[in-house]
């Protein structure tokens, strides 16, 4: 797993797993981050209880962007991971036509497509071709789940 | 993803990730016979089951393990198996040196550098800089005869009774920490048993209704928010039990810093010592409710996760022959959502659905058995608590010299052989009180029942 702090905005890249280890990080406690999660490929169980660790020890206010598949299904099934006034300003969804054969991974923000605390429902979406019938690889009602579980920031 | 590795290089073994009742070793057998060395740094937990599945793994091996970099509360709970110091000769390990009453610090020593001194009675391992390991020395290298010769000197005023209670205190904060880290990994099995079972519940689901898009209220998102709850449960228990386990090691601090000090008598103090620790172990009463309570509540709200069971009958009873072939297709992804095929017959959907049943019944199974070891830690905790009532009835008698430390300590010994339940309890007891262990007839030898 990889670490690069840039211009207050933290890259997590590879697999976050119990070798999770950020110390090495100068960010000051209490710090507002904003964390890109677009290069995690994987997170397991033992790597969500050390990130949240390392979260609530820091006293970290993160925003959680481009959040992967991996990430949304341990939002959904860990409720600490979004504590300590977590946003998540975008994540993605995977997508499958069955027409064009064709998986794509959509990007959802918050504030355009949805809002915290609310309930979310996709409305449909088309490739370049007019009789696509894109529609999400996952189950609705559990992926967007943690949306309606997230704390609102209005 | 594994969550325990083993790698070698050069001529070393790496044990890395956490080690669990369920850690497979199988594929470090090969690795054992062409390495000796061990290094343990990279452990970050340990089970008690996984630690002792280890052991008797090198047991079974014929070969002497050499150990290096033994993390200190991973010692602390290797030490107490036999098996240990038949099969691994320790070349390093982690100490928990007292640094004054409140502080205390950890150290990397190799055990060919530890030299005992004279101070203290001979009771504590000090180091040239005039610190000290935490705990009695023979507690520290597990090896009862150090006390033997430092009994047999009595070269400290009531010797025999100030390292009788010493034990006594750290036999009791060593079996609460062994209860802390139990509830820990039994909450993380619970934990991520019912994660998997909610996939899997979310993806039968999801493929449900590609085939019958009106199929009911979504059980995947109850199960989400009943995980939550449990997980909230699972906190509450663990983090009541690791905060016990403070004031103990406080304790054990001070009775160390005052054993210590030469001009101080430890008589002296002694029975406010035991006042102290009598009213720690009797607050404990209050955590063993909440154990009961808490125990029985996640039961039932584990019994919930079996709900895939109703999904099963649905797809059982779809006429596979109205089924258009595209809704077939839909289902397949939302199952196999990684796999690259592009067409699935009904057979792949309903073979899919089955199985992970099947996989829900298994977890689930597995799920409540974990949740026995929630009310044997509640059993523990109330022995020790019926130990610390004790002592604290009886003790304005003890200090006033009208029941005599023998007659206590007879008591003491009494409660802690007969009520044993678990093999923590009775390696630690015989650990702590290695020439005890034959006094009392009802005890249960270690290895007769294997709970955790």
């Amino acid at each position: 797993m990889e670490l690069k702090f840039e211009g207050n905005v933290l890259y997590v890249i590879g697999d976050v797993t119990e070798d999770f280890n950020a110390d090495h990080l100068v960010i000051p406690k209490g710090a507002i981050i904003d964390i890109d999660l677009g290069g995690v490929s994987s997170m397991n169980s033992c790597g969500v209880r050390e990130w949240v660790e390392w979260i609530e020890n820091n006293n970290f206010h993160p925003t959680y962007l481009n959040c992967t598949h991996s990430i949304v299904l341990q939002f959904n099934m860990v409720s600490e991971f979004l504590s300590s006034g977590a946003r998540v300003a975008s994540f993605q969804v995977p997508m499958y036509c069955g027409v064009c054969r064709k998986r794509e991974i959509r990007l959802l923000k918050e504030g355009i497509d949805y809002k915290a605390g609310e309930h979310y429902e996709m409305g449909s979406i088309h490739c370049e071709k007019t009789e696509c019938g894109m529609k999400l690889n996952v189950d609705p009602d559990s992926y967007f789940y943690f949306l309606e579980m997230m704390q609102s920031n209005t | 993803m594994l969550d325990f590795s083993v790698s070698a290089t050069d001529g070393e073994i790496l044990l890395k990730g956490h080690l669990r009742d369920t850690t497979d070793f199988k594929h470090f057998h090969s690795i054992l016979r062409e390495n000796r060395c061990v290094n343990f740094s990279k452990i970050y937990s340990v089970s008690w089951l996984g630690l002792q599945r280890l052991l008797e793994f090198f047991k079974s091996s014929n070969i002497i393990i050499k150990a290096k970099n033994i993390p200190a509360d991973v010692y602390a709970m290797c030490i107490v198996f036999p098996e240990f110091s038949e099969n691994v000769q320790v070349e390093s390990f982690e100490i928990d040196v007292l640094v004054n009453e409140s502080l205390c610090k950890k150290e990397l020593h190799d055990m060919s550098n530890l030299k005992m001194r004279a101070e203290g009675g001979h009771l504590f391992l000090g180091f040239p800089n005039g610190s000290y390991a935490l705990g009695l020395a023979s507690h520290v290298f597990g090896d009862p005869s150090i006390d033997l010769r430092t009994l047999e000197e009595k070269s400290h005023q009531n010797l025999t009774e100030h390292h009788f209670w010493f034990s006594y205190i750290s036999f009791t904060g060593f079996v609460n920490d062994m209860c802390a880290n139990s509830i820990k990994s039994t909450s993380i099995v619970v934990e991520e048993t019912l994660q998997a079972i909610t996939r899997l519940v979310a993806s039968s689901e999801a493929a449900l209704k590609e085939i019958q898009p009106h199929s009911g209220e979504s059980r995947a998102r109850s199960l989400l928010g009943l995980l939550t709850s449990v997980q909230k449960a699972t906190k509450q228990v663990t983090d009541g039990l690791m905060e016990s386990r403070v004031p103990y090691l406080s304790l054990k601090k001070k009775y160390q810093t005052i054993l210590l000090n030469q001009r101080i008598d430890p008589s002296r103090v002694l029975f406010d010592i035991l006042k102290e620790f009598s009213e720690i172990g009797t607050t404990q009463r209050s955590l063993a409710k909440v154990l009961d309570f808490m125990g029985a509540q996640l039961v039932n709200k584990v019994i919930s996760f079996g709900e895939m069971a109703g999904i099963v009958e649905i797809f059982q009873q779809i006429d596979k022959n109205s089924l258009p072939q595209n809704k077939v297709e839909l289902a397949g992804r939302m199952l196999f959502p990684t796999d690259s095929r592009e067409n699935y017959e009904w057979s792949d959907i309903i073979g899919k659905v089955e199985a992970d049943y099947q996989n829900v019944v298994a977890s689930l199974e597995k799920c409540t058995i974990a949740l026995q070891g929630y009310d044997l830690i509640r059993q523990v905790l109330e022995h020790r608590v019926s130990e610390a009532e004790m002592l604290h009835e009886n003790l304005s008698s003890y200090s006033s010299g009208m029941q005599s430390f023998d007659a206590i300590r007879e008591k003491m010994l009494e409660m802690t052989c007969s009520k044993q339940v678990t093999d923590q309890e009775k390696l630690s007891f015989k650990f702590y009180f290695p020439n005890e262990s034959g006094s009392c007839s009802d005890c249960l030898e270690s290895g007769d029942i294997n709970f955790f």
